[in-house]
């Protein structure tokens, strides 16, 4: 049975405890099936490219929602998969697919994400909105909350913190994946935890 | 809180030490500061209850999970690879004039080496991480980032085109693959 984020501290505070194995950067890849899919899916097999899409679309549109928001989330994990579809041949098996595949959608967002934020009828999200954040919650809606806030933070902000925090890369490959200095990235990263420990308290 | 923390504090009335929490939380302080911030935490109650909650938050990202995606996107995947139908075909559709005002012959210069690097071709023309081909790297990274700035300073003139915003959006994704690319090649060597 899994084991509650939230724990009872002594003195009857709330605290967020790290549950590892919940973290999605490290759920396993079924690397060999992974590989033999691929291949298929490179020579024309649809069949086995679902099976791949079965198996990873999960991680990857948790990842289009939260950079992107859920309303054009369905769309981006559309063209990652297509886009990924179209770049098997260049798969060689040299990293997990789901690492490949996860590089393919990280460029894709990130596209989108500066192409986005050249409309600002798009990005109406420079001001931080508040949500209640006081009063008892259980874990889900302590999870909900901590969603809705993730995609309530400014752009840069949010990409930074998804890209540090949840994805785990470094603020050198963050700065280079952003044109970002990795000092631009570390402030970011301080904004947006600022911000979001207001829907935890 | 001690004096010297008081005497400290910004005009926003900030602790500025907290400005280095993060830091500090991520094992990015080199020691001395990380000694001094450690000797501050324990006479500041701001810093210490705002340390608790940031690693809180932290402690609750690594806990954001998957999440299913809707029963309508296989579908429309499927569709889209039988169907063989271009993701983005607009930007390739754009006039020799706006190609040219939005950099593209950059973009497709950079592009071409990056798929050389990408099946392989170059491991026949080039002997290994050789200054040749850092230096062709770093010209092509430098090219996209000119042609990213003559774009990004067309939108700035034109918001509502389109066409340039998909050209942006293409641009970035292929710079993107053009570092991971060459990060490929580099650990390959």
């Amino acid at each position: 049975m899994a084991r509650s984020p939230v724990q009872q501290r002594d003195d009857g505070q709330k605290e967020v405890v790290l549950i590892e194995l919940e973290r999605p950067a490290r759920v396993p890849d079924d690397k060999t099936q992974d590989l033999d899919d691929a291949a298929r899916a490179a020579g024309g097999d649809v069949a086995a490219f679902e099976r791949l899409y079965r198996r990873h679309s999960p991680r990857i549109y948790g990842l289009c929602c939260r950079m992107l928001g859920e309303p054009d989330a369905e769309d981006a994990l559309q063209d990652v998969f297509v886009r990924a579809w179209r770049k098997l041949a260049l798969f060689r098996g040299d990293a997990a697919f789901g690492t490949w595949l996860y590089r393919v959608a990280i460029n894709h967002l990130l596209g989108r994400r500066a192409a986005r934020a050249s409309r600002p009828e798009l990005n109406a999200t420079n001001a931080v909105e508040r949500l209640p954040a006081s009063g008892p919650r259980d874990r889900v809606d302590l999870r909900v909350d901590f969603e809705r806030a993730i995609r309530r933070l400014p752009e840069g902000a949010r990409a930074v913190f998804i890209l540090h925090d949840v994805e785990g890369y470094t603020h050198e490959e963050i700065g280079e994946m952003l044109r970002v200095k990795p000092g631009t990235s570390k402030s970011q990263l301080h904004r947006a935890r600022m911000t979001l420990r207001q829907y935890l308290r | 809180m001690t004096q010297d923390t008081d005497s400290e504090r910004s005009a926003s009335g900030a602790c500025p030490w907290v400005s280095r929490l993060s830091d500090h939380i991520d094992g990015r302080l080199d020691p001395g500061t990380d000694a001094q911030l450690r000797t501050h935490i324990a006479a500041c109650e701001e810093c210490e209850s705002t340390i608790a909650e940031l690693r809180r938050v932290v402690a609750m990202a690594r806990t954001v999970g998957p999440i299913e995606p809707p029963a309508s996107a296989w579908p429309r995947i499927a569709s889209r690879i039988r169907s063989g139908a271009p993701m983005r075909p607009a930007w390739l559709r754009m006039s020799m004039p706006q190609a040219i005002a939005a950099g593209l012959t950059l973009a497709f210069g950079s592009g071409a080496l990056a798929w050389m690097l990408a099946t392989g071709q170059t491991e026949q023309r080039l002997p290994g991480p050789e200054e040749p081909t850092v230096a062709a790297l770093e010209a092509n990274l430098a090219s996209y980032d000119a042609a990213l700035a003559e774009i990004e300073e067309a939108i700035r003139i034109q918001p509502d085109d389109a066409y340039l915003r998909r050209h942006l959006e293409a641009t970035i994704e292929a710079r993107a693959d053009l570092v991971e690319t060459a990060a490929r090649l580099n650990l390959a060597q």
